[in-house]
């Protein structure tokens, strides 16, 4: 897979001069906006407690490879939640994300401040589910699952002996889409197209899979990027403080909009 | 280090609000604004304007004016509801602090609603908030009613037909009745539909709109049913139809319209029977509009005008008044004939 980056291997040290697989344990507070056209005109916003976990191998110094977990779940309100007696206008939400990386560490010309540079490629896959509470006990659910492949870059920078940062970018260039309404000449001669707007129990998790498509560059903009405060507290652990922020685009029968900015904080510890 | 901190520090603090950034901030919340998304939405959206005898471009024209001249809440609300209602559309709803507005067909003769249904049904069981179900007096037939296929009940709801169908093994006929079933979700419907058949078909297909123009849209995607379950039931059925019969309980009665063991009889449905997605308006308001055209397989499409029964008939306000339900009389007698058919006997209707 990683020969699509013919880039050549730098001679630096790893940063944490350790071939021991890590286990990154984060919490914090997340902060969402987001425009679901297909429901509302308006922006919906709230706040979550996002929760990440995190296992990275680095056995050989040179290659990376990374598995995330990531969940939270929100309630958001627009500028008219609960205006009025009669209504709600308020959304429960809930997100999951369960990422793969693989990354080889290269050598830029320009990329000389950072200690060590790695190029690979993500699996990410994204599931986000939302109930629009309208009037009089009436709700909607509207779904997005986003399997995709990205670009992901990854560089890190010695502060001193005990604390370093890490950026963490990953840019999605191919994905498989469930949950789009097929509003313009893309419709496909599938069956249950009517489901996307039912109970996520009302059919089988087979069926709602069959109704996806593909999504390149050009019809979907989903990006994900970390900036990692790293603390060496022992030998064996260390205190972790990230910045992540999420964001994705696309035309789901009309444009959805979702970005995320996280503060989480938490310890990593070899194993 | 500090300084590195610093900028650390201010980056987070400015990248903390990308997303705000990111997704463009919320349109006026004006009575024009309000309209324009209204307006534009179901332009773009809508896929019923070709069974329709609505000029859009007209009511926009007219509607620009007569905007200026609101004066409050409640005047964009007759505005708004005036517009709703010249849909005739069960799926084109407003929901409002001054009210629900929603157009229901219906037949200015006669309700043909089911009323006294224990002149002709005994050991009748109410046994959830969807199904009733008992036996038709002097006949070998089975009554079941549906009220409702709402979305809000859990399918449990609507598996117990299982149930229902092992206990009417003997019976030779079945009237299913699902007059002034106001709809819900399709899934539960097809739940209950899929016991009356022992082969797959397609019934319906869904067309979307897909450009500008109010009559560009897709070819139709194909809607089959299939056989699920070990219990069915294939021997003559009668489905009772009215005027409310609307939406989900239109797609039952389409699931199973074209089965030679099926005759439709009653008054013709509503006509409202894609699926329906609600909106939000700056205003708080939300209002429905179908995503979608409903269309026989063969190209046929109901919508609007309704689907018609084999059997058309009213029941009279006398007969009414006086606990006749001349549908349910009707049906039980296309039953015993298809029975005396089968039988290899003669039977006039």
């Amino acid at each position: 897979m990683l020969f699509i980056f013919p880039m050549k291997v730098s001679s630096q040290e790893n940063i944490d001069k350790e071939t021991r697989p890590y286990l990154k344990l984060t919490i914090g507070l997340g902060n969402y906006k987001f425009k679901d056209k297909v429901f509302s005109p308006l922006r919906y916003g709230g706040t979550s407690v996002p929760i990440s976990l995190q296992f990275e191998s680095n056995r050989n110094k040179k290659l990376i490879h990374n598995i995330s977990f990531f969940y939270d779940n929100f309630e958001a309100s627009s500028s008219i939640t609960r205006k009025y007696d009669w209504s709600a206008n308020y959304v429960n939400a809930f997100s999951g994300e369960l990422n793969y990386t693989i990354a080889r560490k290269v050598k830029f010309s320009f990329a000389k401040w950072f200690s060590n540079v790695y190029v690979g490629l993500g699996w990410k896959n994204f599931l986000s589910v939302k109930e629009y509470q309208i009037t009089q006990n009436e709700s909607q659910s509207s779904k997005d699952f986003i399997s995709s492949l990205n670009i992901y870059v990854r560089m890190e920078k010695k502060l001193n002996k005990n604390s370093s940062l890490i950026f963490n970018l990953e840019y999605a260039f191919f994905a498989y889409i469930y949950g789009r309404i097929r509003h313009p000449l893309d419709t496909p001669n599938l069956e249950d197209v009517n489901q996307i707007y039912n109970n996520i129990s009302d059919s089988g998790i087979g069926n709602k899979l069959n109704t996806g498509d593909f999504l390149t560059l050009t019809s979907l903009v989903q990006l994900d990027s970390q900036i990692e405060y790293r603390y060496s507290l022992s030998k064996r652990i260390d205190f972790v403080a990230t910045y992540h922020f999420r964001f994705y685009q696309y035309q789901k029968f009309l444009l959805t909009s979702v970005g995320n900015s996280n503060l989480l904080t938490g310890i990593r510890i070899k194993l | 280090m500090k300084r590195k901190m610093s900028i650390i520090f201010l980056l987070v603090i400015c990248m903390s609000s990308c997303e705000k950034l990111l997704i463009e901030s919320d349109p006026s919340n004006t009575y024009a604004t309000n309209f324009e998304l209204f307006w534009s939405d179901f332009d773009q959206n809508y896929p019923l304007f070709i069974v329709k005898k609505i000029n859009w471009d007209s009511t926009y024209q007219k509607s620009t004016q007569e905007i200026k001249s609101l004066n409050n809440d409640e005047d964009f609300f007759n505005f708004l509801s005036k517009i709703i209602l010249n849909f005739e559309d069960a799926h084109v709803n407003l929901r409002t602090n001054y009210g629900d507005v929603r157009f229901i067909h219906s037949n200015s003769v006669t309700e043909n609603s089911p009323t006294q249904i224990q002149n002709y049904v005994s050991n009748l069981k109410d046994i959830n908030k969807a199904i009733d179900y008992g036996d038709i007096d002097g006949t070998e037939l089975g009554y079941i009613r549906i009220k409702t296929f709402g979305s809000f009940l859990p399918i449990s709801n609507f598996e117990v037909i299982d149930e229902i169908l092992i206990q009417f093994e003997n019976k030779k006929g079945i009237v299913l009745d699902i007059r002034s079933n106001g709809g819900g979700s399709s899934t539960n419907a097809i739940t209950v539909s899929s016991k009356f058949i022992n082969e797959s078909s397609c019934f319906m297909k869904y067309r979307y709109r897909n450009g500008p123009k109010h009559n560009d849209l897709t070819d139709g995607i194909n809607l089959s049913i299939q056989p699920k379950g070990t219990v069915f039931y294939t021997k003559p059925i009668a489905i009772l139809t009215n005027r409310t019969t609307v939406s989900a309980s239109e797609y039952f009665t389409q699931s199973l319209k074209d089965y030679s063991h099926v005759t439709i009889v009653g008054d013709t449905t509503s006509g409202a029977i894609g699926i329906p997605i609600w909106r939000e308006l700056p205003i708080g308001w939300t209002y429905r509009i179908p995503i979608n055209l409903a269309e026989t397989c063969n190209g046929i499409s109901y919508e609007h005008i309704g689907i018609p029964p084999d059997f058309p008939i009213w029941i009279s306000q006398e007969d009414s008044n006086n606990g006749v339900d001349t549908i349910l009389e009707k049906a039980i007698s296309v039953l015993n004939r298809d029975i005396n058919e089968i039988n290899g006997l003669f039977f006039n209707i």
